[in-house]
């Protein structure tokens, strides 16, 4: 996964967004929009999460930062072993 | 040819007393006046309304409900079924043409104040038929199962999420579980297709059986002035046949929209992709997902989107009641206030509904 990039993946039923910042750090959240349940992209010239449904943004750490998005994105534990990816539930 | 149909008219005049209805049509009048226009558009409606149950009929010869064959059914009705692109396009122009109608329809009652005493149910009996008419547009959206279908049920459905007390539950209902999944898909093509047609049916025998005992209502500044001589025409053949002209000019609209501007299919949902830029819902609910962006996340300690949900509820059944709260057309009173509603109602819809497609 190369920087500045995200992937939305399938977690159980859910879809989960992988995010890799400009400085290599990964974050994965649930992909689904607090607001109104979109599923939410990466806006790379904008440097933040989106939801197309009602422009609601959040920042790389999931936090709800613009539009009417009421909390910010649930945020799943991220492990990097042998340049894989594993993601799972934050206990 | 002419005695086989007049036997058959006696035929059945003998049984059900044909000749009590002729003549009932033979002293029926339509007020004429400066706003007679405004009477045409209950027919337009109800003439939209029969495209959508014929075409409605002819779609569901080949579509085929579920996850795994909705979107493929209709990629075959429009490439593979003799004109099926035609129909598909049709019954998408014609439900948007229907609830335009309908909506000019129950303005125009609003403004005349045609919901007055003794009109009430004929009111409720309307604007319950206009909220089917959304839930219609809502549900059928969803059945090609493509993209903007699947985000705009997402959406939709998670806004009955939020109304208090009911709304999780509701939620639950609609869906089919806790996600819009092909659960969803199966429940809406059935409310679609039998459970609101049922509900629609009763209701508009009640309107039109109400609209023919009672007739046509009149402006209340007409109404008032008892001393003048009132224009009028036959409603049978005079008001029919203009009905009838009118809906021969609504078909040429819809064949040449349907035709010139055939209805898009788009891509197949995938749950898993996110919700494409752009994305809006039909252009009804345009004004409502328009000012759910505008709302801030949080108002005081309530959320955004439950205050606006509950305000939009709450001015709906404001609307549906007016002729309970509005006593003063009953009296054969001017209500400025009415007035004054009714236009910020319209002005609202307008500019919400024109930002919302701008922007």
């Amino acid at each position: 996964m190369e920087n500045e990039s995200a992937q939305i993946i399938r977690f159980g039923n859910k879809p989960v967004i992988v995010v890799r910042t400009t400085s290599g750090d990964v974050h994965a959240f649930n992909a689904t929009c607090t607001h109104l349940d979109c599923t939410v992209q990466f806006k790379k010239e904008l440097g933040v999460i989106w939801c197309a449904c009602h422009n609601g943004k959040y920042d790389l750490n999931g936090r709800n930062i613009s539009g009417p998005p009421p909390k910010p994105l649930e945020a799943y534990r991220v492990v990097i072993k042998d340049k894989e990816i594993f993601v799972s539930k934050n206990v | 040819m002419k005695t086989v149909l007049k036997n058959i008219y006696s035929w059945i005049d003998e049984r059900v007393h044909l000749e009590d209805v002729v003549h009932f049509m033979g002293k029926k009048y339509v007020p004429v006046h400066s706003h007679t226009i405004w009477y045409y558009f209950g027919g337009v409606s109800l003439f939209l309304f029969i495209i959508q149950v014929i075409t409605g009929i002819l779609l569901l010869l080949y579509y085929k409900s579920g996850e795994e064959l909705a979107f493929e059914s209709i990629q075959f009705i429009m490439s593979k079924v003799q004109f099926g692109w035609l129909i598909r396009s049709v019954h998408s122009w014609a439900a948007n043409l229907f609830i335009l109608a309908a909506f000019i329809h129950m303005f125009s009652v609003y403004f005349g104040k045609a919901y007055r005493k003794p009109r009430e149910i004929t009111w409720l009996s309307g604007m319950l038929m206009l909220f089917l008419a959304l839930a219609f547009g809502f549900s059928g959206y969803l059945l090609p199962w493509n993209e903007l279908a699947f985000f705009a049920t997402k959406v939709g459905t998670d806004i009955a999420g939020v109304v208090p007390v009911i709304g999780e539950p509701l939620l639950v209902f609609m869906r089919g579980g806790e996600d819009v999944t092909g659960a969803t898909l199966t429940r809406l093509f059935g409310f679609h297709v039998a459970v609101f047609p049922g509900i629609f049916t009763v209701l508009l025998a009640i309107h039109l059986l109400l609209v023919q005992r009672q007739g046509m209502s009149e402006p209340l500044e007409y109404a008032v002035e008892k001393n003048t001589v009132r224009k009028t025409m036959p409603f049978f053949p005079n008001f029919i046949l203009r009905d009838l002209l009118l809906w021969l000019i609504v078909v040429n609209i819809l064949a040449i929209l349907a035709v010139f501007f055939p209805w898009e299919l788009g891509k197949k949902a995938d749950a898993f992709a996110p919700a494409p830029a752009g994305i809006k819902p039909e252009w009804y609910f345009l004004f409502m997902f328009q000012t759910l962006k505008y709302i801030p996340a949080q108002i005081w300690f309530v959320d955004g989107e439950v205050l606006g949900i509950l305000l939009f509820g709450l001015a709906g059944l404001l609307w549906m009641l007016v002729p309970f709260w509005d006593k003063k057309s009953s009296r054969g009173e001017r209500n400025r206030w009415v007035n004054y509603f009714g236009l910020f109602a319209v002005m609202y819809i307008i500019i919400f509904t024109i930002i919302g497609w701008l922007v």
